[in-house]
C-alpha cells in the first residue's frame, strides 16, 4: 500500500473516531410504508409524540414536513404539509423533537401569511423573535376575568341588541351570501376608525384567493391593514393547512392577549375547517361518525375557541375575542356543526336570507340572535337607549302581519307598527360605514324617544345622516361626551331630542304621519 | 372473531420465545413464517424482523447494529463503535453486522432497530448540497 493510501486510511480512521465521539446522539428514524392523498404511514419512530413534526426525505434529496396525528401500535399516520408527490414508500423519516409552532409577535402585523407563518404578500421574510405553539391549553378558570369591556363592531344592530365584549366568542351564522364576512370586515374597520388599538387576526379557511385579495385591498383602503394579520388558505391548499389555519391564527392572537393587549380573531369559516378535518380523519382511517365527521369534531372547535378569553389583572388583562363564522344550508341551524359551535360560543348573530333580500342589511334576526354576555359588555350610552329597543322590535314583529290592515287597528297598535318600521329602517346600515358610540346613541335616541316618529320610513336614513351631521357641527362637545360611553345626562338627552325634532320637521309630509301615542284616560 | 395480531405483538411473542428457548430459534422462526404466510403479511417480513430485533433489545439488552462502511472496519473503529452504541442505547451486549459500500466514500452508517447514526462522507456531502 502506498504512503499516501496509508495516510488516507489513518486520517479516515481518526475522522471516524472523532465523528463517533461527537455524534453519539443516535437519530431516531423510521421509513414510509405507504403514502397517498397527503397522508404518509410511517414504520418506526416509536417515541414520536402527538402532533410532533417529522421530516420525510424526498426523492430529490429534499425534505417534506409532516406531523404525526395517528399514533398506532404498528405505525404512525402523518399528514404531509405540502405536496406529497415527492414522497415515496421507503423514504427515511426523522423526528424533529418539537411540535408545530408559528412565528408570533408584532412583526406579523400588516402581513399576509400561511398557517406555517410563511409570508404570502411578497414583502420579504418575517423576522419574528418568538414562536407560539399551534396547540396550547386554554387559560384556566382562575386565569380569567369576566367579560366587561365592550368590543364595538360599529354596527348598530349588533352593538345595541347583541353586544359583544372583549374576550367573548360570538358566532356569526347564516346561509351563503347573507353578509357574514361583511360583519367581520366592518368590525375590523371600526377598530381602526375608533383607534381602539385592537389587533385584528383574520383567518381565511379555504377562501378563494380572489376574495382574500379583495379583502386585503379593502382593509388597506380603510387603513386597517396596519393593525391586521391575515392568515390565508385557499381551497387549493392541502387539507392539513386548512386544519391548522385557525390554530395558527389563535397562536398569533394569543401573543397579544398574553402581553396585556387586546386582539380580535375572525375564523372564516369553521364549516370549511370541519370539512378539511373530516377529509384528514377519513384518510387517516379514523372511524367516521355522524355525517362522516370524526367523533372528536366537537373537540376540534371547543379547544380552539376556549383559547379566546379575557385574562385577569394579574396576567395583564389582555383579551382575545373570537368571531367564528359558520355557513348553514337552507337556514338549518340545527345541523351537526352549527349546533356544536352554537353550544361552544357565548352567543350567536343569526343572519337570514329573507331579511337580506328584503333589503334589511345587516340581515340580523333579532329573535334568534343573542349575546350571553349581554349588557355587561355594553357601553352605558348605548345601553341606555337599547333597553326598550328589543321589546319594541319584538312587539313589531308580532304585529307586522297586521300592517296591511292599518286603517282598522287601534291607535296603540298602529303606533307600535309605525315605530317598529322606523326602528327596523334605522338599524339598516351600509357596508364599510361603522358608527361610533356617539353616532349610535344619537341615532337610537332619535328613533326610540319619538323625534323621528313623524319622519316617513323611507326617509329615516337621510334624516339620520342629517342629524349626525348637525350634532357633529353644532353639538360637538355632546358627541365627544357621548363617545366616552357614559350614560347620557338628562341635558344631553334633551339636546338630542331637540335636535332630532328640528331635523324631523323638514321631513314631515309625504307618507301620513302615524297617530300619536294616546294619553292614558284619567280615572 | 379471529383478529390479526399487530406486528408489535407478534414480535414481542417471538422474541420472548427465542429468549426462553434459544436452541429452538429455528422452530419459532418457522412458526412465524407460517403465520405471516397464513395472514398474507409476508410483505411485512422485514418490518417484523426489525420489530423482533427491537424486542430482543428491550427484553434482554441484546442490540443488533447493522454497520455499513466504505471500507472494512478496523478493530479500533469497531471497539469505538461498540462503546458508543453501548453508551447511547444502554444495551448490555452489542452485536455488529458489518457490510461495506464504497458509495459511502468514507465513514460509516450504523443502524439499530429504532435509530440510525450516519457519519458517512456521502451524507455530509448531501447535507452541504441541500444547504447550498
Amino acid at each position: 500500500m502506498s504512503e499516501l493510501a496509508i495516510q488516507e486510511l489513518s486520517a479516515e480512521l481518526r475522522d471516524a473516531i472523532t465523528s463517533l465521539r461527537d455524534n453519539n446522539g443516535l437519530e431516531e428514524s423510521g421509513i414510509v410504508t405507504r403514502v397517498g392523498d397527503g397522508v404518509a404511514f410511517v414504520y418506526g419512530l416509536r417515541n414520536a409524540g402527538y402532533n410532533e413534526v417529522i421530516e420525510i426525505e424526498t426523492r430529490d434529496g429534499g425534505k417534506v414536513t409532516a406531523f404525526a396525528l395517528n399514533l398506532l401500535e404498528d405505525e404512525i399516520g402523518a399528514v404531509i404539509m405540502g405536496e406529497d408527490a415527492q414522497v415515496v414508500a421507503g423514504a427515511k423519516v426523522t423526528m424533529t423533537g418539537h411540535v408545530l409552532d408559528v412565528p408570533v409577535g408584532p412583526e406579523l402585523v400588516g402581513r399576509v401569511v400561511d398557517p406555517l407563518g410563511n409570508p404570502l404578500d411578497g414583502k420579504g421574510p418575517i423576522k419574528a423573535k418568538e414562536r407560539g405553539l399551534l396547540e396550547r391549553a386554554a387559560p384556566g378558570v382562575m386565569a380569567r376575568k369576566s367579560v366587561h369591556e365592550p368590543l364595538m363592531t360599529g354596527l348598530m344592530a349588533i352593538d345595541a341588541l347583541v353586544p359583544i365584549g372583549r374576550g367573548q366568542r360570538e358566532l356569526i351564522i347564516g346561509d351563503r351570501q347573507t353578509g357574514k364576512t361583511a360583519i367581520a370586515i366592518d368590525t375590523m374597520i371600526n377598530q381602526a376608525k375608533q383607534k381602539t388599538g385592537i389587533i385584528n387576526v383574520y383567518v381565511a379557511i379555504g377562501q378563494k384567493m380572489s376574495k382574500i385579495a379583495a379583502l386585503v385591498e379593502r382593509l388597506k383602503r380603510e387603513g386597517v391593514m396596519d393593525q391586521t394579520i391575515v392568515v390565508a388558505t385557499s381551497p387549493a391548499d392541502p387539507a392539513p393547512l386548512l386544519y391548522l389555519a385557525p390554530y395558527a391564527g389563535t397562536a398569533m392572537g394569543e401573543y397579544f392577549r398574553d402581553n396585556g393587549q387586546h386582539a380580535l380573531i375572525i375564523h372564516d369559516d369553521l364549516s370549511k375547517h370541519a370539512v378539511a378535518y373530516r377529509q384528514m380523519s377519513l384518510l387517516l382511517r379514523r372511524p367516521p361518525g355522524r355525517e362522516a365527521y370524526p367523533g372528536d369534531v366537537f373537540y376540534l372547535h371547543s379547544r380552539l375557541l376556549e383559547r379566546s378569553a379575557k385574562l385577569n389583572d394579574e396576567l395583564g388583562s389582555g383579551s382575545l375575542t373570537a368571531l367564528p363564522i359558520i355557513e348553514t344550508q337552507a337556514g338549518d341551524i340545527s345541523a351537526y356543526i352549527p349546533t356544536n359551535v352554537i353550544s361552544i360560543t357565548d352567543g350567536q348573530i343569526f343572519l337570514e336570507s329573507n331579511l337580506f333580500y328584503q333589503g334589511i342589511r345587516p340581515a340580523i334576526s333579532v329573535g334568534l340572535s343573542v349575546s350571553r354576555v349581554g349588557g355587561s359588555a355594553q357601553t352605558k350610552a348605548v345601553k341606555s337607549v337599547a333597553g326598550p329597543l328589543r321589546l319594541e322590535l319584538a312587539q313589531y314583529r308580532e304585529l307586522a302581519s297586521f300592517a296591511q290592515f292599518a286603517s282598522d287597528l287601534d291607535p296603540e297598535t298602529k303606533h307600535r307598527i309605525e315605530r317598529g318600521r322606523r326602528l327596523t329602517e334605522m338599524l339598516k346600515q351600509k357596508q364599510y360605514q361603522p358608527l361610533s358610540v356617539a353616532e349610535q346613541t344619537v341615532s337610537l335616541m332619535a328613533a326610540t324617544k319619538g323625534p323621528f316618529d313623524t319622519v316617513p320610513v323611507e326617509k329615516i336614513k337621510d334624516a339620520q345622516a342629517e342629524l349626525l351631521n348637525y350634532m357633529a357641527d353644532k353639538h360637538g362637545a355632546v358627541m365627544k361626551t357621548l363617545n366616552k360611553g357614559d350614560k347620557p345626562t338628562d341635558e344631553i338627552i334633551a339636546t338630542v331630542i331637540e335636535s332630532g325634532e328640528k331635523i324631523a320637521k323638514s321631513y314631515t309630509g309625504g307618507t301620513a304621519a302615524p297617530a300619536a301615542k294616546p294619553k292614558k284616560a284619567k280615572a | 372473531m379471529n383478529r390479526k395480531a399487530s406486528r408489535r405483538v407478534i414480535a414481542r411473542t417471538i422474541a420472548a420465545r427465542i429468549l426462553e428457548q434459544p436452541a429452538k430459534q429455528s422452530h419459532w422462526l418457522r412458526v412465524l413464517a407460517a403465520y405471516l404466510i397464513d395472514n398474507r403479511m409476508t410483505d411485512d417480513a422485514d418490518l417484523v424482523v426489525n420489530d423482533i430485533a427491537h424486542e430482543l433489545y428491550v427484553q434482554s439488552g441484546h442490540l443488533l447494529v447493522d454497520v455499513t462502511s466504505a471500507r472494512a472496519l478496523t478493530d479500533s473503529v469497531r471497539d469505538e463503535l461498540t462503546r458508543t452504541m453501548r453508551e447511547a442505547t444502554g444495551a448490555t451486549h452489542i452485536e455488529l453486522a458489518e457490510h461495506t459500500d464504497p458509495a459511502l466514500l468514507g465513514g460509516l452508517v450504523a443502524r439499530t432497530p429504532d435509530a440510525v447514526l450516519d457519519v458517512s462522507v456521502s451524507a455530509k456531502l448531501k447535507q452541504l448540497a441541500i444547504m447550498r
